[in-house]
């Protein structure tokens, strides 16, 4: 999956007409959009400008701020004209894990590497796997 | 309009005591509805830790996105996003996203309350009353983790 830039994520903002919010914090800027039927949309743009993000905060971006497809997006790039919504095809979720089983994870000395390959079903397995050990006996790792 | 069940006092009178108001509300744990224009306006005197007893527990509900040696929490009913290298920062960052915006939200209620977002704002109260420890709490950090379920089919 191809994911922008922050300055091309500010400047597919400018495209989609949305307003700059005079709240800022230290090392992004928020920006706010009214759809026709009144929703608000948020989203906040770090100000390190040539540098990328991964794909999957890009998905959580496009899914839970832009509320659009990764299509969608480009093509606000390259037409300069704002998206149409709602969109026939929005962008999936990303893959995520609750909170508390990410956090688990961490706690019994699982790496963000390792966590990365998990879906939520397996990170669940994997957490009984650990509670079930005998004290004392160090972690497996975690083989995709 | 019913006769209400909260204890009431017309405007006059409670800018007149103003004190002796705030003593019952804050001391005495005492609600009090305060009238005006024979009761079609309303507002109601609260002590903050007893509202925050009142709207119970809110969970927000975060999750994790691990790619690339990134960390993404979401809350997705909100559209809120955390970013750090690391759980921690992204705690953070996502715990300052939460300050933002419920400071936002209470600066132009009206904005809000008329979208779907309306749903937030019993939570964003919850969280903007509670001391820093508890905001955290909200998130589900720092509870006991709940068994996982284990898949007891052959």
């Amino acid at each position: 999956m191809k994911t922008p830039t922050w300055d091309e994520l500010r400047e597919f903002l400018q495209h989609d007409r949305w307003t700059a919010d005079r709240k800022r914090s230290t090392d992004h800027d928020y920006f706010t959009k009214t759809l026709p039927d009144g929703e608000i949309l948020i989203t906040k743009v770090s100000r390190s400008t040539q540098k990328t993000m991964s794909p999957g905060r890009f998905k959580a971006i496009l899914s839970d701020q832009l509320r659009l497809g990764e299509a969608q997006f480009w093509e606000v790039l390259r037409t300069k004209t704002p998206a149409t919504r709602p969109v026939p095809a929005p962008e999936l979720e990303p893959v995520s894990l609750p909170l508390w089983l990410a956090h688990e994870l961490e706690r019994a000395g699982i790496t963000p590497r390792e966590i990365e390959r998990l879906d939520e079903p397996r990170a669940k397995a994997l957490l009984v796997e650990i509670r079930l050990r005998p004290p004392g006996r160090a972690a497996d790792r975690v083989y995709a | 309009m019913h006769e209400p069940l909260v204890p009431t006092i017309d405007f006059s009178p409670a800018k007149a005591q103003l004190s002796d108001v705030m003593d019952e509300v804050f001391h005495q744990h005492r609600p009090r509805l305060v009238l005006r224009h024979r009761g079609k306006e309303r507002m109601l005197l609260v002590r903050p830790e007893d509202l925050l007893a009142m709207l119970g527990d809110h969970q927000l509900k975060v999750s994790a996105v691990y790619d690339g040696g990134e960390v993404t929490l979401r809350i997705p009913e909100m559209g809120l996003l955390g970013f750090g290298q690391t759980l921690e920062e992204a705690t953070d960052d996502l715990l300052g996203e939460l300050r933002v915006y419920a400071e936002r939200y209470f600066e132009q209620p009206a904005r809000y309350m008329g979208t779907s977002r309306a749903a937030h704002a019993a939570t964003l109260l919850r969280f903007a009353l509670a001391e820093e420890a508890e905001q955290r709490s909200m998130l589900g950090l720092d509870d006991v983790a709940p068994e996982p379920e284990v898949d007891s089919a052959p």
